[in-house]
């Protein structure tokens, strides 16, 4: 199940996507939202969308930046009575009062899916932000069982590349979160680029895998993976039961930089989700040059709003909205999903992935070979990386 | 272990700077000369953000600068946007303008202010909007020159996205870097994008392809681009 991971300017495009069928239901972002108009919108989504996963990510991991950039998170008191928060600020009795500040404020929302737990960041799975993550996870667990009726409980979980590149002590990570007596867990990896990377580092997105397939698959576990974007596809396929990704770059990928001070960006080019090149060309050149190699019909993803690009990307560009490269990012990322999800065996997902990266590839060599000319950022070198880490997933997952 | 410069390396292979060899050509272009392939410029800027990157130089070709009479505007990018939806002689009611450009309705309503006050807009009684037909875009001939010492594929990429909003766009590099560019003729003679050298110790300027000359791609990017020279003080 896809989801959509929101953030500034949400608009219609979460409403109009459930509608659409194109999501399967939202993790809402306190830092962007006014309190009010956050439990607005979780009890409209509710009341038209019974079916909608709806979750709410509490963002505590914000407390431990020196000086945040932490949007409408001071409205939350949650947040706001406890921020900033230093290494030396997480003995048991302050980690209780943190998790029933943030349990309780949102099992008192109705009509969430889900409650997720405060957490902190950490870039070594052993070292002391780890242990802090997992005495958090514990101290979740115990207070959420004395809530009664609330919605059920997923453990959030924010690691980095790094650590997911030296993955030393992720066993010992993995066996202590497969102890714990909980529906699932909310997966965030701190990217270590902020600015967009289709691809992890190889090695780090052969362990996430493995991180996924252990709760997922042996440990029968929920996993919802926020802020995944195109490699969703690939965490399905690993036994992820939802992924999220956003209309913005910074709501595709998970990086503390947002949640960090900033100058104002420049307004991002308009870019073309395509299923077929598992990669988001830019509108113009590249998807202009592909028209002008006639060879558009073959990147299309198949989206109802295709039709504005079809006469001629360039030409169409300035009706390609904001929200339309939304809904349309959606259906895209959605539909590889789509493809993962309609297989049962976890070696059939694993082999529908690998078709699909093996098709994109081929693709870029048949545009390629006509001389269309692609930025690095679209590419096609994400697509080796990725088959690189099914590989060496498959080889240690023994799938 | 010293780590060498990207400029060391440069200089090393050419002996003169991307940067001199700009100087010298915005030299040529001012000149006031008529280039062969290309003709002569009325006004030359260099190094302007036109929203679809930014080229060396642009420049206006000669008896086309009408347009640059105006007055700037400040709404560079929804101004730009709104324009591009409208015509001549079909009006557009604001309504239309936010459906299609999807800005929110203030921000419609202040950019068509603006251009409505500079007379790049005339709105009807209806209070929908025209094109003002006295000052007319597709009047402007805008070139876009990109100059390169190496990386080919990015002085194609970028010369790919300049004709969102000029008609003629050349790629100028040394002499001895043409061949180079042989592995993207396909890409080149699809987006008619010209090929020139340049020799800036000689001063020998020599177009090898020209480029073939077309309404720019995008309307948007074209008066984007426009906007943005209204407040430039080019030469």
């Amino acid at each position: 199940m896809l989801l959509a991971q929101a953030g500034f300017g949400r608009g219609d495009k979460v409403h109009t996507a459930l509608s659409e069928d194109l999501i399967g239901g939202v993790i809402l972002s306190p830092k962007d939202e006014r309190r009010d108009r956050l439990e607005e919108c979780v009890s409209e989504l509710r009341a038209d969308y019974g079916d909608a996963s709806i979750m709410v990510d509490p963002q505590f991991y914000v407390t431990t930046v020196s000086v945040p950039r932490d949007g409408r998170l001071p409205e939350y008191d949650y947040y706001a009575d406890h921020a900033p928060l230093s290494r030396t600020q997480f003995s048991p009795k302050q980690i209780g009062r943190y998790v029933s500040a943030c349990l309780g404020y949102q099992n008192a929302v109705p009509g969430l899916s889900y409650i997720l737990s405060p957490s902190v960041l950490f870039d070594d799975f052993r070292d002391s932000w780890s242990q802090i993550a997992l005495n958090m996870a514990e101290a979740s667990i115990d207070y959420h069982a004395g809530l009664g009726n609330a919605p059920p409980l997923l453990i959030t979980v924010v690691t980095s590349e790094l650590a997911l590149r030296n993955a030393t002590g992720m066993g010992e990570f993995l066996d202590a979160l497969s102890g714990l007596e909980v529906d699932g867990f909310y997966l965030l990896v701190n990217r270590s680029s902020s600015s967009y990377q289709a691809a992890l580092d190889t090695r780090a997105m052969e362990n996430l895998m493995y991180f996924v397939h252990v709760l997922a698959h042996l440990n029968e576990y929920q996993v919802v993976v926020g802020y995944s974007d195109w490699i969703g596809f690939l965490l399905h396929a690993a036994g992820a039961s939802a992924t999220a990704t956003g209309w913005h770059q910074s709501l595709r990928q998970f990086s503390m930089a947002r949640f960090e001070p900033a100058d104002g960006g420049r307004r991002p080019r308009k870019r073309y989700s395509s299923t077929p090149l598992l990669s988001n060309p830019l509108i113009v050149p590249e998807l202009e040059d592909i028209y002008g190699a006639d060879r558009l019909s073959d990147v299309l993803s198949g989206s109802p709003h295709d039709s504005i690009l079809r006469g001629g990307p360039a030409v169409g560009e300035a009706r390609w909205t904001d929200e339309i490269g939304c809904l349309a990012h959606w259906a895209a990322v959605g539909r590889a999903i789509d493809r993962i999800e309609a297989q049962r065996r976890p070696a059939a997902k694993l082999n529908t992935a690998v078709q699909l990266i093996d098709a994109a590839r081929s693709l870029y060599d048949r545009l390629l070979s006509r001389g269309v000319n692609f930025d690095p950022q679209t590419g096609p070198d994400h697509l080796a990386s990725w088959r690189d880490s099914v590989s060496a997933f498959r080889h240690t997952a023994g799938i | 272990m010293k780590v060498k410069s990207t400029e060391s390396i440069t200089a090393r292979r050419f002996p003169f700077t991307e940067e001199e060899m700009a100087d010298a050509f915005e030299r040529l272009l001012k000149a006031g000369r008529t280039l062969r392939g290309v003709g002569r410029f009325s006004r030359v800027f260099r190094e302007v953000d036109c929203h679809r990157g930014r080229p060396d130089f642009v420049a206006l070709a000669h008896g086309t600068t009408r347009f640059l009479a105006g007055r700037s505007v400040t709404v560079k990018f929804a101004g730009s946007l709104v324009m591009s939806f409208l015509h001549e002689r079909a009006p557009r009611s604001l309504a239309y303008l936010c459906e299609h450009s999807g800005l929110s309705m203030r921000t419609v309503e202040s950019a068509m202010d603006e251009l409505v006050e500079r007379k790049y807009v005339l709105r009807a009684e209806s209070g929908s909007c025209l094109l003002n037909p006295s000052r007319p875009l597709r009047q402007v001939r805008v070139w876009a020159f990109e100059l390169k010492l190496d990386k080919p594929r990015r002085a194609v990429f970028q010369a790919q996205q300049y004709r969102s909003f000029a008609q003629g766009v050349l790629i100028v590099v040394p002499p001895e870097q043409l061949a180079l560019y042989d592995k993207f003729k396909l890409a080149i003679r699809r987006w008619g994008i010209g090929l020139a050298s340049f020799n800036p110790l000689t001063e020998e300027f020599i177009v090898t392809r020209p480029p073939r000359i077309g309404r720019p791609h995008s309307r948007h990017h074209q008066a984007y681009a426009l906007f943005q020279l209204l407040g430039n003080d080019g030469t």
